[in-house]
């Protein structure tokens, strides 16, 4: 099997320090990849790497078979709404959103809002989130606020599905929920990429690699 | 992605509204200004062009401000003998003189036009105000049972009209002049006098005076280029029992006035623009600051800079669009208004500005607001457009 998302030898570093040292590693269509270490260590950098969000200082970045490292800054938002679907620490809704238009924001920027409205709809009644279409951000609890940016996450069917600790803050039934929904991802196909400090989200991963300043 | 330019400009209402506002009372009081100093100064070109005297004679003892006569219409029923006319002639100087014969309508006569305006007849041999109108007609004067209307004569209906109980036949409607004459009906002198004559309610006006065939109310007089008319002037009050007023004084002295009002206007016009365009400016400016989580956001979801731009300058333009037309609407009504006001005061020459005028005014304001709104959301945009989507990575929930 192909890899769907590769990376070699990613170095990152502000002036004399250093946040990533000669980080490869591949990833192969649904499978789930959880990256661990203490807080400092570089999992969210090494996740914004990944996602097209920062250069690396040196190494390669390659999606779907094309080094896309290089990419001018057009080329990659346009990769990133192609492959990539985002989880961030905090749900980061626009609060003069609704529920489902957050959720559609991707949608949007990619000229497919028609189509992908029923789809919408969709995830947010399997999120259980139906009744709370037309809520806003602050109307709504930090369970459902999770949920919905795991929607909007997953909008646009992304090959890549990234989270950065997506169960940070919750309880722990909550937790589950959000991690059934984001493993459960890999059944369309999608490879999910976790960051996380939670070892029993990281062990239902396929694939776990820990990151100690900023090394394997 | 235009509904997310409509959805953030509703979340922030008042800011929305308070910087909306500004605009629109910026545009208001440009649209104004220019709309009445253009109603003023074409008044005045015409006015020159229609009227063409340097000098109106009238009866002395006649106390009406000048500008009040010359371009107010009020009804003024004094004469003088018609054989001031031959005095006025033989001044140096004067180059041509016409007399006109004034009476009035009547506002409270069923058989009349139901407003109190001039009416005024002409003498077709020396005549150089009518006459003109007239040779577009084919005609060289008026029969008795016809009549010229001033542009704002308010009543006329099917091409006849009742004046003082006799109907008469409307020949045509003058152009417009910003003088008295648009508040005038024109008629034959001879007509003008039989009016007078047949009338009893206007009798006590003339009869200590004589029959109206020996009166007359006004000379219009046109001086020679190279004479002064200070002299003319001169002449003319040794006849006696006149007196004069000078056109070009009333005319200077109206455009001073208005031009210190139009000057105060335009200061408290300009700073109000400024206050407008400040505003504008450091709305856009604090949301480079305010809003780079939402663009990072939105980068890292997959938006283009370039959807960014559209974004950051369409919020702009919708905002200067909508500003500029509530101000123009706004600076309508304060145009009517202010036109009120000021005909209260002063009587001036005033011919409104042109459908074409106003539109192109209309254009321009919305079309300087669009692009200085544009031009205030270019440095944030160029700003979001260099956000690091990365940023959204470390942020929090924002607004």
């Amino acid at each position: 099997m192909g890899h769907l998302l590769e990376i070699q030898q990613i170095t990152k570093s502000y002036g004399t320090d250093i946040i990533l040292a000669d980080i490869s590693l591949k990833l192969e269509p649904g499978k789930a990849l959880a990256l661990t270490g203490q807080s400092g260590s570089g999992k969210t950098t090494l996740l914004s790497i990944i996602g097209l969000l920062q250069r690396a200082t040196s190494g390669k970045v390659i999606v779907n078979g094309r080094d896309v490292t290089k990419a001018p800054v057009e080329e990659q938002a346009k990769l990133r709404a192609q492959y990539f679907g985002f989880v961030f620490q905090r749900a980061c809704l626009i609060s003069s959103l609704t529920a489902l238009e957050n959720v559609m924001l991707p949608a949007w920027f990619a000229r497919s809002g028609k189509e992908t409205e029923k789809y919408a709809r969709s995830l947010l009644a399997r999120f259980d989130l139906t009744h709370r279409l037309n809520h806003r951000p602050q109307e709504l609890s930090l369970g459902q606020l999770r949920r919905v940016a795991l929607a909007r996450a997953l909008l646009l069917k992304p090959a890549i599905l990234l989270a950065d600790e997506p169960t940070n803050d919750l309880d722990p039934a909550l937790a589950s929920s959000v991690a059934d929904s984001l493993l459960q991802a890999r059944s369309n196909g999608s490879s999910v990429v976790i960051v996380t400090h939670d070892p029993q989200l990281a062990a239902r991963a396929d694939f776990i690699i820990h990151l100690q300043q900023g090394s394997l | 992605m235009t509904f997310l330019i409509w959805k953030s400009l509703l979340h922030r209402k008042l800011q929305t509204l308070s910087i909306v506002i500004a605009i629109a009372i910026g545009v208001a009081v440009i649209f104004c200004i220019t709309a009445l100093y253009q109603g003023v100064h074409s008044g005045m070109e015409i006015s020159k062009q229609r009227m063409g005297a340097d000098i109106v004679i009238i009866p002395g003892g006649l106390t009406m401000e000048p500008s009040l006569y010359l371009f107010g219409g009020a009804t003024t029923n004094t004469y003088m003998p018609k054989n001031t006319l031959d005095a006025v002639r033989m001044i140096p100087g004067v180059t041509n003189a016409t007399p006109h014969f004034f009476t009035n309508t009547l506002t409270a006569d069923c058989h009349d036009i139901g407003t109190n305006n001039r009416m005024l007849g002409y003498d077709p041999a020396s005549d150089w105000i009518i006459g003109p109108w007239l040779k577009k007609l084919h005609k060289t004067e008026l029969n008795a049972d016809e009549v010229i209307l001033g542009a704002k004569i308010p009543t006329w209906v099917e091409n006849k009209i009742a004046i003082l109980g006799k109907w008469y036949n409307i020949v045509a409607i003058a152009e417009e002049t910003g003088t008295t004459l648009d508040y005038s009906l024109f008629v034959s002198m001879d007509e003008a006098r039989r009016v007078v004559s047949a009338n009893r309610q206007l009798k006590s006006v003339w009869e200590k005076q004589g029959p109206p065939d020996e009166l007359i109310s006004a000379i219009l007089v046109k001086v020679s280029d190279t004479a002064n008319i200070n002299n003319v002037v001169t002449g003319i009050q040794q006849i006696g029992y006149v007196q004069t007023i000078v056109a070009a004084e009333v005319k200077k002295r109206i455009t001073d006035q208005f031009t210190v009002l139009l000057l105060l206007l335009g200061g408290v016009g300009a700073l109000t623009v400024l206050a407008s365009l400040f505003q504008l400016f450091s709305r856009f400016y604090t949301l480079t600051w305010d809003r780079q989580a939402e663009w990072g956001l939105y980068l890292a979801i997959g938006a283009s800079g370039r959807d960014i731009t559209y974004i950051v300058i369409g919020e702009a333009i919708v905002i200067s669009l909508t500003g500029s037309l509530a101000g123009l609407l706004l600076g309508g009504t304060l145009y009517q208004a202010g036109l009120a006001i000021l005909e209260s005061y002063q009587s001036f020459p005033f011919i409104g500005p042109s459908w074409f005028f106003l539109a192109l005014l209309s254009l321009s304001l919305i079309g300087i607001y669009v692009i200085l709104g544009a031009l205030a959301a270019w440095f944030p945009s160029y700003q979001g457009r260099q956000v690091d989507p990365s940023t959204i990575m470390t942020r929090g929930e924002f607004d």
